[in-house]
């Protein structure tokens, strides 16, 4: 009721029944933490990914609001995702996790979280660190997300082989981190 | 998938945003969701300006009157993105499962308050701008019951879980001793304001203390004492702060001491109700070493001259350190890895095997010292065995450049000699562990077994009997390890009531440190009020 005030301004109508505001606030609602867990574990930085996960809904947003039609909301948003996520680890040439400790700036657990759960999403978050990136990306794409193979070759623009080699692989490492972990 | 993969990536998907913080980020949106409604502009007849101005001039009037309205799908729009942004964002992180609103059930909420709710109307029809002014406002401002009893009301009734009521409860607490601050620094601090803001915060401080009881009750310990530890220190602080200040403002004095008897009263009532206690319980309930060390460091934690409330960074440096020894467990993996991807694997020397199993021994005792809290001995233990997996790889190194091949016999020699030899190692290591737990007598049966097939794998090899020395190496080596796991265990459950004893070590310090900051504080009040 705070809020009624400023916003329930007059505005023109507006013309024609498409309401892009509808399936934008939808696809939040719906995809909001997704796109922001698979920005975390790629960029290893929960302030980071939640900016980039605004940055994805903004630029879905820009788009629709130019009246362009969106079939599949849920890949378009993971694409856009996956674009920024590229630029951001492009920009920033990875770090490791041990320098970002050191500096003194943690990954960020989630205040109210209760302890054995950031205990749990650090071992998560370093072992994934220690997986390659271009494997990691996959495992992240097809195990957290839930995107098929084929989603994901679609994605990153690469053969469907390519990215269950990957994925195999992924396990491989991952399997072994695990056992030694 | 096994099942190590199923939990590790369900553990991944449990990583989510908190209401509050999916709020946060959705309001960014509210103004562009807006502005979309109105994007597109209805083509409207353009007024035109004709001689009969005045008929022109109603028909424009009725294009405005019919241009410049919602839609009815744009006002439930608006109104379904301000009912979201609602439910998400609550002022604190609370549980608020609600799933369809209205302005009618709103005022449900708070029909019991008949005042809030014409309150609440004011609001409405004041559109929100003035309770946003209210949020700095002070005693003897205007806005300022508009802060406490719109503002922090509102807060406090859609904070719905305890833990959430705390929060608010304690957030509410120390923003009247900010005030207090505030207008004693610009002089403005009279006596009725003292004595407002004192009751305020005593008010407020129990209220947090009620709420902490039901989270003890329901279980959550950890919670409770995290807020409970929380407030106690913005207390102590506070408390300083109010003391810097009567120093610097002379005038108000006898003002500020009646805060800070208000301060001293609660703290100490804080304590005698049972905050130590609630340490103490959760230190029991959570997972007994790791909670073990947070309470530690939480105790150790100063507050001279703090303006901020300090939260301990204890589970970060933990997991720092645990860090490093993945880093180094990685390693050790790597070069196995890199050991049993040479084409002559099997004939790499058991030298450097040999170091590679010190260096995973000594990485395994570093992380079960870090988790019993010697963190100093754990990084010692973590870079001798990053030194072992260096000579390690050094050997494999100096191996290849000799080539691969090399005598059998002398292979066998080095192969026995190093089994021997790190088997004298690790049964030295086993007796000093045994020296200190103490007695075992399944396990010094097992070191003494050792010790005697030690023995006799000296014999062998000297005889040149290389391949029956390894044998009985390997068979001490065995015996080593299992005497080993007897003692650590046993270690274990010493080092349980180690901790214990320090952890109560601890607090009495701490709570030394609390009296004689309070007697420092009672002597100061003396000063300022005999």
């Amino acid at each position: 009721m705070i809020l009624c005030g400023p916003f329930l301004t007059f505005a023109p109508m507006v013309s024609g029944n498409e309401d892009p505001s509808e399936l934008f606030t939808a696809a939040y609602e719906e995809y909001a933490d997704a796109i922001f867990r698979h920005c975390y574990f790629r960029v290893f930085n929960r302030d980071r990914a939640k900016e980039l996960m605004q940055e994805t809904f903004m630029k879905t947003w820009e788009y629709l609001r130019k009246g362009e039609k969106v079939d599949n909301i849920r890949a378009f948003l993971y694409k856009v995702a996956n674009n920024l996520v590229i630029d951001e680890v492009r920009k920033k040439k990875e770090v490791s996790l041990d320098s970002l400790l050191e500096a003194g700036f943690e990954p960020g657990f989630d205040g109210a979280a209760e302890m054995k759960t950031k205990v749990d999403q650090w071992k998560v978050l370093s072992t994934f660190h220690k997986i390659e990136q271009s494997y990691r990306d996959v495992l992240i794409m097809r195990h957290v997300d839930g995107l098929s193979p084929s989603e994901i070759a679609e994605l990153t623009g690469e053969s469907t082989n390519v990215i269950s080699v990957r994925l195999h692989r992924g396990l491989q490492q991952l399997r072994t981190h695990l056992k030694n972990g | 998938m096994d099942r190590d993969l199923e939990s590790f990536f369900g553990m991944a998907r449990e990583v989510a945003l908190s209401p509050a913080e999916r709020g946060q980020l959705f309001a960014a949106f509210l103004p562009l969701l807006s502005l979309g409604i109105a994007g597109a502009v209805r083509n409207a007849e353009p007024a035109r300006h004709t001689m009969q101005m005045s008929k022109s001039d109603q028909h424009f009037a009725g294009q405005a009157r019919h241009a410049v309205r919602l839609s009815p799908g744009e006002k439930s729009a608006v109104f379904r993105s301000i009912q979201k942004f609602m439910k998400d964002y609550p002022y604190v992180g609370s549980e608020s499962r609600q799933t369809s609103w209205s302005i009618v059930d709103l005022f449900a909420q708070v029909r019991l308050m008949p005042m809030m709710a014409s309150v609440l109307i004011l609001v409405l029809g004041l559109g929100g701008t003035a309770s946003y002014a209210a949020q700095s406002a002070l005693p003897g401002d205007t806005l300022y019951p508009m802060k406490i009893y719109v503002n922090e009301s509102m807060r406090s009734t859609f904070a719905f879980s305890p833990e959430a009521k705390a929060r608010v409860e304690s957030a509410r607490a120390q923003k009247r001793l900010e005030e207090a601050e505030v207008l004693a620094l610009e002089t403005r601090l009279s006596p009725e304001h003292a004595a407002f803001l004192t009751s305020q915060m005593e008010k407020h401080s129990a209220n947090v203390r009620r709420q902490i009881e039901r989270l003890q009750e329901s279980g959550q310990v950890e919670i409770a004492s995290e807020i409970d530890e929380h407030l106690n220190t913005s207390l102590l602080a506070h408390d300083f702060v109010l003391q810097k200040v009567a120093h610097s403002r002379q005038g108000a004095r006898r003002e500020i001491a009646v805060l800070l008897k208000g301060v001293r009263t609660v703290a100490d009532m804080r304590e005698t109700d049972g905050g130590i206690a609630i340490a103490a319980v959760a230190m029991d309930a959570a997972n007994g070493e790791a909670s073990a060390t947070v309470a530690l460091k939480q105790e150790t934690v100063a507050d001279e001259g703090a303006s901020s409330s300090i939260i301990a960074r204890a589970i970060v440096t933990d997991h720092k350190a645990e860090a490093k020894i993945d880093e180094a467990h990685s390693r050790i993996a790597a070069v196995r890895s890199s050991i049993e991807s040479r084409k002559n694997g099997a004939s790499v020397s058991l030298q450097s095997e040999a170091k590679i199993v010190e260096a995973e021994s000594a990485l395994a005792e570093a992380r079960i010292k870090l988790r019993t809290g010697s963190s100093g001995e754990a990084d010692t233990l973590r870079k001798q065995s990053l030194r072992n997996i260096e000579e390690a790889q050094l050997f494999m190194n100096i191996e290849q450049k000799l080539g691969a091949e090399g005598n059998k016999k002398e292979r066998s020699q080095g192969a026995a000699s190093a089994q021997l030899k790190h088997a004298q190692k690790k049964i030295d290591d086993a007796w000093a562990l045994f020296a200190r737990v103490g007695s075992s007598a399944d396990a010094e049966a097992k070191l003494n077994d050792a010790k005697a097939k030690l023995a006799e794998a000296r014999i062998k090899l000297d005889a040149s009997l290389f391949g029956e020395s390894q044998d009985l190496s390997k068979a001490a080596s065995k015996l080593i390890a299992e005497a080993r796991s007897i003692l650590t265990a046993a270690e274990r459950s010493v080092r349980q009531s180690d901790i214990q004893h320090r952890i109560d070590e601890a607090k009495k310090k701490a709570q030394e440190k609390k009296e004689e900051v309070l007697r420092e504080a009672d002597r100061k009040i003396q000063d300022i009020v005999p």
